[in-house]
C-alpha cells in the first residue's frame, strides 16, 4: 500500500516535544509526511491552504491530527471547532496530544468532537509507547471516513 | 361684628371642618352594610366611596372573623347605644391597620337604625405602647443578644427591636415600631415577602432563614448589606410573634470573595505548573534515552551511569509534579459525603495496589471497619497512602505485619494503620505532615514527601484528625478520624 502523498498534522510549539513525537511516531509513519505547525494559526493554513501554504499543490486533507491543546495565537479548541465546522476536514481523526489534564479542558475538546484525548505521559518511555499506539491505531487499524474530503454528510 | 355674626362662622367652620377632624367618618346599618363613606375613610382604608358603598363592612375592611366583629362590635353598640372600642380593619392593599373606633346608634322615625363610626388609625400608637410592655420584660435579653434582633407580629409589623437593631439599620427605635418589617429588606424581595410570613406563622418553628438563599438588610439611606437570620416563635399574651435574628455577615463575604479569587489563581497556577512544568521533565528524560540508545554500542559504564542519573532526576522531578498537583487538586474539591463501607474501600486498594509479590511475605490483618460519612474517592487516595507506606516502611522485615482496624477517640471514630516497619523518632512527628518533609533519606526510602500531607488535608477536609505513633524500628501507627458522624438512626 502506498501511502504517497498522505499526510499528519502536528500541531505542537515546543520544538523539543515536537521532536519527541516525530521520534516516537517513526516506526508507524513510514510513508507518511509530517507537517509540524508550531501554532493554531500555521495549523489551519496547512489545513485550508492558506497564508504560507496557499501556493502548495491541492492535497488530501491529513490522515491524523495531533493537536496540542495549549498554542500560540490560536489555540488547540479553536482549530478543532474550525475543522469540525468545515466540510472538507470534518471527519478527520483529530486526537488532543497535550500535558494538561483538566476536566474542563477534556470535557471541552470532547464537546467540540475530538476523537481521542491523550495527556503526553512525563517518562519518555511510556510517551513513546502512547504516541507510537497512537500512530498505529489510527493510521492502520482505524477504518477512515470514507470520501472524507468531497462533500457528503452535510444535513 | 357682633358676638353673634362669630357664632354662627364658627358653627359653620365646625360643620364644614367636622369630618376632617374626626377622620375617618363611616354610616352603616345593622348588618354591617356601609351607607356613607366619607374622603377621610377613602384616606385610611384605600377604597373610594363608589367602589365600597353598599357592601358590608365583612367582606371589605373587617380582616377575620365577622362573626366576633358582629356580635361583639356591632351588637353590643346597638344594644348600648353606643361604644368605643379598638380593632384591626384590613386596607384595600391588604395590609393590617389598628384603629381606634368610637360607634354611635341612630334610630331613626323610619324604624331604620344606623350605626356611626369614627375611626382612627393608632398603629403607630398601639405599637409603640405594646413595645414598652415587651420591652420592660425582654430588655435585658434582647440588649444582651450580640444579633440585631426584630420581633414581628403576624401581620408583619415591628413589634420590637433592640440597639443592635437601630446601629445596624440606622434607624431610631420609634421610626421602626409599628412599621411593616419590609422597611428593612431591599425592595426586589418585597414582592415574595408576606406570603413566607404568612408560611412562617402557620408552622412556627425555629430555623434559619432562607437556607442557601442570598439574603440582604437595607440600611434607612437605602444602601445594603449581607445578613444571616434565624427565626424563632414567640409567644406574648397569646398573640403569635416571631423573633429574628439578624446578623450582618458583610465581613464574612468580604473573606469569603477573597479566598474564592485566591483558589481561582491558585487553580490558574496548577494549570500553568502541570503544563509547563511537564515539558522540560519530558524532554529531560526523552532526549537522554535518546542518546543512550544513540550511543549504545560506544557507551561504557560510567557514561550510561551517568545518563541513569540524568533520567532519574527527570523521573523524581515529574513525581514531584505529579504529586503536588494531587494535592492541589485534593485541597479544591469539597468531599461528596456518603455511606461508605470503608472495609470495601480497604480491600479494593489492597487488590489494586498491593498484589502478592514472591520476594514480599506481607500479613494483612484487616479487622472489621465501620461504615461511615466520606468522600469514597479520597477515602481511597487516603488508604492508597497509609497502605503503601506500611509496604515501603516493612520491606526490610523478613515477616511484614500490616493491621488496619477500627478504635475510638474522644468518641469519635477513629480508623488505624499500623505496621512492624522501621517506625521513626517521635521527635519529628511533627513534621511528618508537611509539603516535601520525609523523616528517612530517599536513598533509604524513596518518596515525594507529599503523601501524608494530602492524607492529612483530605481529613481535615473531613472533618477529622490525624496523628502518627511509632518508635524507631518499632513500627509507626497511624490514626484519623472522620469528623462528627450522624446517629446510627440517619436522623441527623
Amino acid at each position: 500500500v502506498s501511502n504517497l502523498g498522505e499526510w499528519i498534522l502536528m500541531a505542537e510549539d515546543n520544538p523539543s516535544d515536537a521532536e519527541l513525537v516525530l521520534e516516537a511516531l517513526a516506526s508507524s509513519t513510514a510513508g507518511f509526511d509530517i507537517v509540524v505547525a508550531r501554532d493554531g494559526v500555521e495549523a489551519l493554513d496547512a489545513l485550508f491552504l492558506r497564508g504560507t501554504h496557499a501556493g502548495r499543490a491541492q492535497r488530501p486533507p491529513p490522515r491524523l491530527v495531533l493537536l496540542d491543546v495549549k498554542l500560540p495565537r490560536v489555540d488547540g479548541m479553536s482549530v478543532l471547532r474550525e475543522l469540525r465546522q468545515d466540510e472538507r476536514t470534518r471527519t478527520i481523526p483529530v486526537v488532543m496530544l497535550t500535558s494538561s489534564n483538566l476536566t474542563r479542558d477534556v470535557a471541552e475538546a470532547y464537546s467540540l468532537g475530538a476523537n481521542s484525548y491523550v495527556q503526553k505521559p512525563v517518562e519518555f518511555r511510556q510517551f513513546r509507547d502512547t504516541v507510537r499506539r497512537i500512530g498505529e491505531y489510527w493510521l492502520t487499524v482505524n477504518e477512515r471516513a470514507p470520501g472524507a474530503r468531497v462533500e457528503r454528510g452535510r444535513s | 361684628m357682633t358676638g353673634v355674626e362669630h357664632l354662627d362662622r364658627a358653627r359653620h367652620l365646625a360643620a364644614t371642618l367636622r369630618e376632617d377632624f374626626l377622620g375617618a367618618m363611616i354610616v352603616v346599618t345593622t348588618d354591617g352594610t356601609i351607607q356613607y363613606w366619607n374622603d377621610g375613610a377613602h384616606l385610611l382604608y384605600g377604597y373610594t366611596g363608589d367602589e365600597i358603598l353598599g357592601r358590608t363592612l365583612f367582606e371589605t375592611i373587617v380582616p377575620s372573623d365577622p362573626a366576633d366583629e358582629k356580635t361583639r362590635r356591632l351588637d353590643t353598640a346597638t344594644a348600648a347605644g353606643s361604644a368605643i372600642y379598638e380593632s384591626v380593619r384590613r386596607r384595600k392593599d391588604g395590609t393590617l391597620v389598628w384603629v381606634d373606633v368610637v360607634g354611635r346608634v341612630v334610630s331613626g322615625d323610619d324604624g331604620i337604625t344606623l350605626i356611626a363610626l369614627s375611626e382612627r388609625d393608632i398603629t403607630r400608637i398601639k405599637y409603640r405602647r405594646d413595645a414598652q410592655v415587651l420591652q420592660t420584660r425582654f430588655r435585658e435579653v434582647l440588649e444582651a443578644a450580640p444579633d440585631a434582633i426584630v420581633i414581628v407580629d403576624e401581620s408583619g409589623r415591628i413589634a420590637l427591636i433592640n440597639s443592635e437593631t437601630e446601629r445596624l439599620f440606622a434607624y431610631e427605635r420609634n421610626q421602626l415600631l409599628g412599621e411593616r418589617m419590609e422597611i428593612l429588606v431591599p425592595s426586589r424581595f418585597h414582592a415574595g415577602h408576606p406570603h413566607h410570613r404568612k408560611r412562617y406563622f402557620a408552622e412556627r418553628q425555629t430555623r434559619p432563614m432562607g437556607i442557601g438563599l442570598d439574603l440582604w438588610g437595607r440600611r434607612s439611606d437605602g444602601t445594603e448589606f449581607p445578613v444571616e437570620i434565624s427565626l424563632s416563635p414567640l409567644t406574648v399574651d397569646g398573640s403569635p410573634l416571631a423573633m429574628a435574628a439578624v446578623r450582618d455577615v458583610s465581613g464574612r463575604k468580604r473573606i469569603e470573595e477573597a479566598l474564592k479569587i485566591a483558589n481561582e489563581e491558585l487553580e490558574s497556577f496548577t494549570y500553568s505548573v502541570s503544563h509547563d512544568l511537564r515539558a522540560p521533565i519530558r524532554q529531560i528524560d526523552g532526549f537522554a534515552r535518546i542518546l543512550n540508545e544513540h550511543l549504545d554500542a560506544t557507551l561504557d559504564d560510567k557514561g550510561r551511569h551517568y545518563l541513569q542519573r540524568i533520567q532519574d532526576g527527570a523521573l523524581h522531578m515529574g513525581r514531584l509534579v505529579d504529586d503536588l498537583l494531587h494535592l492541589a487538586r485534593v485541597g479544591r474539591q469539597s468531599p461528596q459525603l456518603r455511606q461508605v463501607a470503608l472495609g470495601t474501600v480497604v480491600a479494593s486498594v489492597i487488590a489494586d495496589n498491593f498484589p502478592e509479590v514472591p520476594e514480599r511475605q506481607i500479613e494483612w490483618r484487616v479487622a472489621p471497619l465501620p461504615e461511615v460519612r466520606c468522600d469514597p474517592g479520597l477515602m481511597k487516595v487516603v488508604f492508597s497512602n497509609l497502605l503503601s507506606n506500611a509496604v515501603k516502611y516493612t520491606r526490610d522485615r523478613p515477616h511484614a505485619i500490616i493491621e488496619i482496624g477500627e478504635t475510638e477517640r474522644d468518641g469519635q471514630t477513629a480508623v488505624f494503620v499500623r505496621d512492624n516497619g522501621v517506625g521513626f523518632d517521635m521527635t519529628y512527628a511533627d513534621k511528618l505532615f508537611g509539603v516535601f518533609q520525609r523523616l528517612h533519606r530517599v536513598e533509604d526510602f524513596e518518596g515525594t514527601g507529599v503523601g501524608l500531607a494530602t492524607v492529612q488535608r483530605i481529613v481535615h477536609k473531613h472533618g477529622g484528625r490525624i496523628w502518627a505513633e511509632a518508635q524507631p524500628d518499632e513500627g509507626a501507627t497511624f490514626t484519623f478520624t472522620l469528623g462528627p458522624q450522624p446517629a446510627p438512626d440517619g436522623s441527623a
